[in-house]
């Protein structure tokens, strides 16, 4: 999986548990703030309707109670006819049943809530109202404020004892009787309308409720149960979602005034919310992939473009290099990738240089820091080569000349020692100094040495054949103990063998006649399959005693030659 | 349900009247009219010692005598208002609970201008006296001897009136109570204020003392209805008692209980 679907698949994750947080938790959250805010208003609607009641109801109590104890109609009821208190009644009442409006009216009872007297002309309405009031006051001695639902309609009643104070004796009930009146619906602004109506017993009333409301809000209340003193339900009305809000305006009977209103607004204020909340999920979910594209793209350029820089270092080339984009941590990664191509290619370059001013076995060695700087005692074999007649050779030639013949001795011997695993050790004038078996040794070490004299005259045969200036050449190897390692001062070391062994093999060369090869016995007791000739013994230049030496004149099984290493 | 009131004359109390009447009409007829109970004679304000003394001698009147003792309630105390008067007035005491019995029933009401106006005066924010007893045909004057206004109304079934408001000195005519009836005083400044005029069509009334003694004198032999009006509470009881002449008669009337009046 690309860093960039990653991020993509773990932006949208994020998007989406977001959102889905924001749904599961704020969509209810907003929803019950809704609500909140919606029972605020109805409670706030209820209020202001109580208010307005109450400020008429203590103004129509005040002048009940007062009227109830007033001496005319105390003495209307003590008169015990019916019509005298009627009469009584409307002239003292006239004020109140205006301030009532249509439909007030008045009753008196007695003690046990029987009728004593109606409203003149009023009869028949008034009836039904002082029946069902007369089983509520009995045995009551206070003013109370009773709201009954007669006939679908409800009477707001105001009743007060009437009292004799001359002798302190309650004589009956007054009461006075005024349609209820329900607040104008409110339309809010969410053009939904709230209603206030008037739940008694268990019914609702009033507030310009369409049927099908009244009956859903009161049995919905009704399901309800016992409520306090303020509640609120939700329910359905012919399919629309609404809330009501009751509160306690009297008891016994119990009277709500009722508030009702619609959460449809509510609804759609959600739902829009949630409408909204998606389209800005959508909005971060485009714009998060899109940066992570960015971002992805940003961190995969470089990524690939130090890929293929490194593909091409593999392949060995130094020279590519990686563009820095910023300062950012793959800006940085990239400046080192690029110091690193220049390490790789300086030290390739070094190895290149190592590889021609030294063997390229040593410079290995050298360079796996595997060469004991301190020298070591090994067994090795030496081959010299030089060219006889050298100085006569060249006594008539430029020296430009006498460097390109070198060269191209050289570079045919070296390619010679190569091939057979010798290390080239020095070139000293026209004199090639090869060791086997240093700085790496190998149980093959002398037959190759062997091979490689013989492959050396036959090249240096091969090469004179045609050429104007035969070169001829004479060869001298030694095997034996030697004393190997880097040597020289501080600031230059060489890689070479030193030891009696190099000494002999250099008198061997300067002994052996052109094109021929001299070994030592160190060589003779060490190659197989060999054809020599001993000679005799040699005196040497810094040998003590005569040396013993051969001829080698051809060696077998060139095939079963393990070449250690082949160079170009 | 004693303390409740009870209208004072029903039809069936009509009823009873008039069988009454019929029973005992004939006797009563050949009496000489107004015949008077001794607290007649005194002038008002009425007082307890308006019974007659139980020392005076029966025999020297015609007729029998009942001496005893009415049912007394104690007054609840009454209800003040705040009238918020400038300055402030001061509302006296009413006067002690009393009750009244008349005896018999049927006499045609006498002729006012030949017996003494009773006067009920308006004093000290109360009726004085509270409760009067006329026989009916009676006139009574309401004076008014406070420094504000009063007025006199009644709406009993009996006599419905109103002689408006008036001050000190501008006391309404005298009025004549024929109906038989008990008849409340209010007046419509002071709700507090409570009268009561028992109209009797009989003679041979009385009004108790505090303690609830009276004494009738001067009372037909026979058969006769009683009637206890109970103040300030209103309860009406009725009884009967037959009486011989010159019979001296103790009573004890006191018990609430008894036929409630109707």
């Amino acid at each position: 999986m690309t860093f960039s679907a990653r991020l993509s698949l773990a932006i949208t994750l994020v998007v989406v548990v977001a959102l889905s947080v924001a749904a599961l938790v704020g969509g209810p959250a907003a929803r019950a703030s809704y609500v909140m805010a919606l029972e605020n208003t109805l409670a706030a609607q209820v209020d202001g309707a109580m208010s307005a009641q109450r400020l008429r109801v203590d103004a129509v109590r005040e002048e009940v109670e007062r009227l109830a104890r007033s001496p005319r109609v105390v003495a209307a009821m003590g008169s015990s006819d019916g019509a005298v208190v009627a009469k009584t009644a409307e002239d003292e009442l006239r004020f109140a049943l205006q301030t009532g409006g249509n439909g007030s009216t008045f009753v008196f009872l007695d003690l046990e809530g029987g009728v004593i007297a109606l409203r003149r002309g009023a009869e028949d309405a008034t009836r039904p109202i002082a029946d069902a009031l007369g089983p509520l006051v009995r045995g009551s001695d206070k003013t109370a404020l009773l709201y009954l639902a007669v006939n679908g309609l409800v009477t707001e009643a105001v009743v007060a004892p009437v009292v004799d104070i001359g002798v302190d004796e309650q004589l009956g009930f007054l009461a006075l009787c005024v349609p209820f009146a329900a607040p104008k619906p409110l339309e809010l602004p969410d053009n939904s309308v709230l209603r206030v109506g008037l739940r008694v017993g268990d019914q609702v009333f009033g507030g310009d409720m369409p049927d099908s409301m009244r009956s859903a809000v009161a049995s919905a209340f009704l399901a309800a149960g016992g409520a306090g003193s303020r509640s609120d339900i939700e329910c359905v009305v012919a399919g629309e979602p609404m809330i009501a809000y009751a509160q306690t305006i009297a008891e016994k009977p119990l009277a709500q005034y009722v508030a009702v209103a619609s959460l449809a607004g509510t609804s759609r204020a959600v739902q829009s919310l949630m409408v909204r909340l998606l389209i800005a999920g959508a909005v971060a979910l485009g714009a998060g992939l899109v940066i992570a594209a960015a971002i992805a793209r940003s961190l995969s350029r470089p990524v690939a473009d130090m890929s293929s820089a490194a593909r091409a270092i593999e392949k060995g080339d130094y020279t590519v290099r990686v563009p820095v984009r910023d300062r950012g941590e793959l800006g940085q990664l990239a400046t080192r990738f690029n110091e690193m191509g220049a390490g790789l290619a300086l030290r390739d370059q070094y190895r290149r240089v190592l590889d021609v001013v030294t063997d390229p076995e040593v410079a290995e060695e050298l360079l796996a820091g595997k060469l004991d700087l301190g020298g070591t005692s090994k067994d090795v074999g030496v081959l010299f080569c030089d060219i006889r007649g050298f100085t006569s050779l060249t006594e008539h030639m430029d020296p430009p000349q006498v460097i390109a013949m070198l060269n191209e001795h050289m570079t045919l011997l070296t390619k010679v020692a190569y091939d057979h695993g010798g290390v080239v050790d020095k070139f000293v004038g026209d004199l090639i100094m090869v060791t086997f078996g240093a700085p790496r040794g190998a149980s093959d070490d002398a037959q190759r040495l062997a091979h490689c004299a013989l492959a050396m005259v036959r090249a240096r045969a091969a090469a004179n054949e045609g050429s104007a200036r035969p070169i001829r050449i004479g060869i001298g190897c030694a095997f034996g103990t030697v004393v190997a390692g880097c040597m020289g001062s501080t600031q230059r070391l060489d890689y070479t063998v030193l030891g009696a062994r190099v000494n002999l093999a250099a008198r061997l060369c300067s002994k052996a006649p052109a094109m021929s090869v001299y070994i030592d016995a160190g060589v003779m007791d060490r190659i197989e399959s060999a054809s020599v000739q001993e000679l005799p013994p040699l005196e040497a230049k810094g040998f003590s005693e005569q040396i013993r030496a051969f001829e080698l004149m051809a060696i077998g099984d060139l095939q079963a030659l393990q070449v250690a290493r082949g160079h170009g | 349900m004693c303390s409740v009131w009870k209208p004072f004359f029903t039809r069936r109390s009509a009823r009873g009247i008039a069988l009454f009447t019929l029973l005992c009409g004939a006797a009563a007829a050949g009496r000489p009219q107004g015949h008077a109970a001794p607290e007649q004679t005194s002038p008002a304000p009425a007082t307890p010692a308006q019974a007659t003394p139980a020392q005076e001698t029966p025999a020297t009147k015609s007729g029998a005598t009942i001496r005893g003792t009415l049912p007394i309630v104690s007054r609840k105390r009454p209800q003040v208002k705040e009238y918020g008067a400038q300055p402030a007035i001061t509302v006296e005491a009413p006067d002690a609970a009393m009750s009244v019995v008349w005896i018999g029933s049927g006499f045609a009401p006498i002729d006012g201008s030949s017996v003494p106006v009773q006067k009920i005066i308006q004093s000290g924010y109360q009726f004085r006296p509270e409760v009067t007893v006329i026989q009916s045909g009676t006139r009574v004057s309401f004076p008014n001897n406070d420094e504000n206004y009063h007025s006199v109304f009644s709406l009993s079934e009996s006599q419905k009136f109103d002689v408006g408001r008036f001050v000190k000195g501008e006391e309404p005519e005298a009025k004549a109570f024929m109906t038989p009836g008990v008849v409340d005083l209010f007046c419509d400044v002071h709700d507090h204020m409570r009268g009561h005029i028992i109209v009797a069509d009989t003679p041979w009334f009385a009004r108790s003392d505090s303690a609830g003694k009276f004494e009738i004198a001067g009372i037909a032999p026979g058969k006769h209805s009683v009637r206890i009006w109970v103040g300030p509470r209103r309860k009406l009881i009725e009884k009967e008692v037959e009486v011989q002449e010159g019979q001296f008669l103790e009573v004890d009337w006191s018990s609430t209980e008894g036929s409630p009046g109707k």
